[in-house]
């Protein structure tokens, strides 16, 4: 039995597991306040929950691991900034519209009050359809390159962060927030989104404990802030993507994933779901960094977006996902877990040996995982 | 059977001889390419008092001109160099000049005490300050 | 004959786009010609060799060996020995490069058999490969060094006493090799400048009278990368270069032919790796600084974009595309930000434009290359289930 659950587990994860528990362990004996740990791990799940969900459209279809997530992560970034530059335009045209259409509740004192919802809102808003058009685009290319789809999503994101680097510096934004003090253009590296929706997602709904409680002589102050709304939302994106592949098109997807060949005879339009596939993964990328920064509180522009495939990635695999199958507890276990490892690491690390390695094992442990799912034998 | 092992014996021999002979040429790199920094101190040590003035050039390069208790310091590339010196008395006279071909081998970094070389005794190598 | 012209430019489609970008590019950055030549011959020598690393996994039918940071990871810790040490000049270099040798064997075994486990996606795996791998080598040089390896040499290590610096300074070797042989081009009117400012030197002095300026050669530097390009010939004869050129055509047939695929794969990555490590130490000798923790990083990235800009593809590369890309991709390289600058008054938009153009040429070369092999599939199986009846 014992053997069965390595086998199915896999050496890394089963190491990674122990790695995790050892920390946990490890960490009151030092002197790190577990509460706290735990608090910011979960506060970590939830931004970084819904981008690991973008995962498992593309893989369930069949197009592989997502390297292409900064594509996603882009449309959202444009979505964010965009309702920032425009949140005045925004907010006038709603309140326009609700007098024409008497629409009794769309008031503008509602708009008032409501402003930072309507503003995140709004950045989710804009950003699903570019999301949605860079996605179809994505696809189609992904459809010509079957085989191949993994290395070619890694550039594909690639150069268009760094196409975007290009553009951030030219697209005419003016909002003064965003933009360079001293020449009046170019979006700044790091905009903060305080005044916007900051936090809008991590304080609705929070629940708050404070407390002191003595552990073995020493009192420990627990200090918790559980982001109820940001996990609420993780829960309510997972179910929908869960209720997706449970529709006619989800399971024509996992079909197309699981046995092309078959897929076609039973006459699915192989890359149709392909490009749905993609599309969603893009679009669920796009939610998932306007997520993380209202969390995070700033925007993160230029090469920001480079490099945040990789976890997100990691992660799906440290919960059991494989290249072509993984499901919606793939992602709670294993952001749950990296995120985990992520939070802990350096706190431990930083009592027992007086630095941090956090850096270095993030790289090993990330990398170490998705090299393991890629040397693992395919079924073809 | 036997020749079978011979061969794989033979196999074995050749490459350590290869590896020993990549080690060789790795110490011998490590021996002509180190780069050594020669201290050279004018301070009384011992029964050597320190000298008025002293030129020293090392690998006939540039002379530098130590006064009493001066300290510079040189590079030298290899296991070996050369140093000339000339010592002045009160009135600016050279009194003797020193050529002298020193060894460092292995060591890193050496000091030596220009009195006792002046004074044409052994013991002039002494241990780098840190 | 027109036809002929037309076919040539449709297969260096990407060398011509370049040369028109340079075209357009050369006159707005404003540089003098000898400049230029002088900063295109210092890349040359810089970073050929790194290139020409990656031509023997392509010829194994392994795609671009992004694996080639591990042999960048071993040359560095090559370096960063002999640093300690202080061993300097041409010895030091040879040491390195003796140092760095079996651990970039190791290393190549290693990813050798990473990437037999991981057929028809090797690019992709050695591309995580040199993520894990860099963090294994960021978990050796920043705490295992100074406490289980021993360094010493306070210049290296960070003050905490363990632990090597972000920047190095590799005075003892800068430029040992592209010095040794130390050659000047020059007009008499230069000539007379320099050896007045160098002294009557050991310099072979060249004296061009329409030439424009001083430029100054590596020669040595180049007569190792001509050393290596004969190798690179030679080896496509042998008995293993043969091997590796069957099985990057169908590693099936070869295997039927009696080839052994995984060992001669392997053989492929630990040649490539090997002389990656070379080449990252005549990259660094060149620089004159290691950058600890990045210099290896965009090693890769560089050399792979700069080939594919001079025409190669996935699955073919000749030695005429390294040098070729080596000059485009440099080329562009010195002008985008000038050009960027007079162009729109800002350096940082041909900064980006240079980075976007890396990974976009990459990315256009897999496409293109993965869409190809594609439709040839497509084509195969429909001749194999129509006969020839089936419409291609």
């Amino acid at each position: 039995m014992i053997k069965n659950f390595i086998k199915n587990a896999g050496w890394p994860r089963i190491i990674i597991g122990l790695f995790l528990l050892a920390l946990f362990i490890t960490a009151p004996f030092v002197g790190v306040n577990v509460f706290t740990s735990f608090n910011n791990t979960i506060v970590r799940f939830g931004m970084n929950g819904v981008m690991v969900l973008a995962m498992i459209p593309m893989v369930q279809a069949g197009c592989g691991l997502n390297f292409g997530l900064p594509l996603g992560i882009i449309a959202g970034l444009l979505g964010a900034t965009l309702s920032i530059e425009l949140n005045t335009e925004i907010l006038a045209k709603l309140a326009e519209l609700g007098i024409r259409y008497k629409i009794s509740w769309l008031t503008r004192e509602f708009l008032t009050a409501y402003r930072e919802p309507a503003g995140f809102a709004s950045a989710i808003l804009i950003a699903i359809p570019i999301a949605a058009v860079l996605g179809w685009l994505y696809g189609k290319l992904l459809n010509r390159v079957k085989g191949d789809e993994m290395m070619i999503a890694t550039y594909v994101g690639f150069s268009s962060v760094s196409f975007m680097c290009i553009a951030w510096l030219l697209l005419p934004y003016k909002h003064p927030t965003m933009v360079w003090g001293y020449a009046g253009r170019g979006l700044r590296t790091t905009i903060s989104v305080e005044g916007y929706w900051l936090h809008i997602l991590n304080d609705w709904l929070s629940l708050n404990f404070q407390d002191k409680i003595e552990i073995g002589g020493k009192i420990l102050d627990v200090n918790l802030s559980i982001p109820t709304g940001m996990l609420i939302f993780f829960a309510v994106m997972a179910f929908i993507v869960w209720i997706f592949m449970r529709t006619k098109t989800g399971t024509a997807m996992t079909a197309v994933g699981s046995n092309p060949e078959f897929a076609r005879a039973s006459g699915v339009n192989v890359d149709k779901m392909r490009t749905i596939s993609v599309m969603m993964s893009t679009i669920l990328g796009a939610i998932g960094i306007i997520v993380y920064e209202q969390s995070f509180g700033f925007i993160q522009l230029y090469m920001g977006p480079f490099y945040m495939a990789l976890p997100a990635v990691a992660s799906i695999l440290l919960g059991g996902a494989s290249v072509n199958k993984a499901t919606i507890l793939n992602v709670v276990v294993g952001t749950f877990l990296f995120q985990g490892i992520l939070t802990m690491t350096p706190t431990v690390f930083n009592s027992v040996f007086q630095t941090d390695m956090s850096e270095v094992i993030r790289l090993i442990v990330s990398n170490g995982m998705i090299l393991y799912a890629l040397t693992r034998k395919v079924r073809a | 059977m036997f020749v079978a092992f011979l061969k794989f014996l033979m196999r074995w021999f050749q490459r350590l001889i290869v590896l020993a002979a990549l080690i060789a040429l790795g110490v011998w790199l490590f021996y002509i390419g180190r780069e050594h920094q020669i201290f050279l101190d004018n301070k009384t040590s011992g029964n050597f008092k320190a000298l008025e003035q002293i030129n020293v050039s090392v690998n006939g390069g540039e002379i530098s001109e130590l006064m009493q208790r001066e300290r510079d310091v040189k590079k030298v590339v290899g296991p070996k160099f050369e140093i000339r010196a000339e010592i002045f008395d009160e009135d600016g006279e050279i009194v003797s000049t020193i050529s002298k071909e020193i060894k460092i081998c292995f060591s890193k970094d050496i000091m030596i005490n220009l009195p006792t070389l002046a004074a044409g005794e052994e013991n002039f190598i002494v241990p780098a300050p840190k | 004959m027109v036809r002929k012209f037309f076919d040539i430019i449709a297969n260096n489609a990407v060398p011509a786009v370049f040369i028109l970008i340079s075209a357009f590019a050369i006159p707005l950055s404003g540089f003098s010609a000898s400049y230029l030549v002088q900063e295109l011959l210092t890349r040359i020598g810089r970073n050929s060799f790194l290139i020409l690393s990656l031509l023997i996994p392509i010829m194994a039918g392994m795609g671009l060996n992004f694996g080639m940071v591990l042999g960048a990871m071993a040359g560095q810790i090559g370096l960063l020995f002999i640093c300690d040490w202080g061993i300097v000049g041409i010895p030091g270099m040879v040491l390195a490069c003796l140092i760095g040798t079996p651990i970039a064997i190791i290393l190549g075994i290693f990813c050798g058999h990473i990437l037999n486990r991981a057929k028809g996606r090797e690019m992709v795996t050695s591309y995580i490969l040199g993520f894990f791998i860099n963090g294994v080598y960021q978990m050796t040089v920043l705490y295992l060094m100074g406490w289980i390896i021993p360094i010493t040499n306070p210049n290296l290590l960070l003050s905490r006493g363990y632990g090597v610096r972000n920047a190095v300074s590799l005075s003892g070797i800068r430029a040992v090799l592209d010095n040794l042989i130390p050659t000047v081009i020059t007009n008499p009117e230069g000539a007379k400048q320099f050896l007045n400012v160098n002294g009557a030197g050991s310099f072979f002095l060249i004296q061009l009278p329409f030439f424009d300026g001083t430029i100054r050669i590596p020669l040595a530097t180049f007569i190792i990368i001509a050393l290596f390009c004969v190798f690179i010939v030679w080896f496509r004869k042998t008995k293993l270069g043969q091997d590796m050129r069957a099985i990057g055509q169908s590693q099936s047939v070869a295997d039927s032919a009696g080839i052994p695929v995984n060992r001669t794969r392997i053989i492929a990555i630990v040649i490539s790796t090997v002389l990656a490590c070379y080449g990252q130490i005549i990259y660094l000798q060149n620089m004159g600084t290691l950058n600890t923790y990045n210099s290896h990083d965009q090693a890769g990235m560089f050399s792979i974009a700069a080939l594919l800009i001079g025409g190669a593809s996935v699955s073919k590369a000749s030695i005429t595309n390294v040098f070729v890309g080596v000059i485009l991709f440099h080329l562009m390289f010195i002008v985008a930000p000038m050009a960027g600058k007079n162009l729109i008054g800002e350096a940082q938009i041909g900064e980006y434009f240079r980075v976007f153009v890396s990974y976009g040429i990459i990315a256009i070369a897999l496409v293109l290359h993965a869409w190809k092999r594609n439709r040839e599939r497509e084509a195969a199986r429909r001749s194999l289930r129509g006969g020839n009846g089936g419409k291609a």
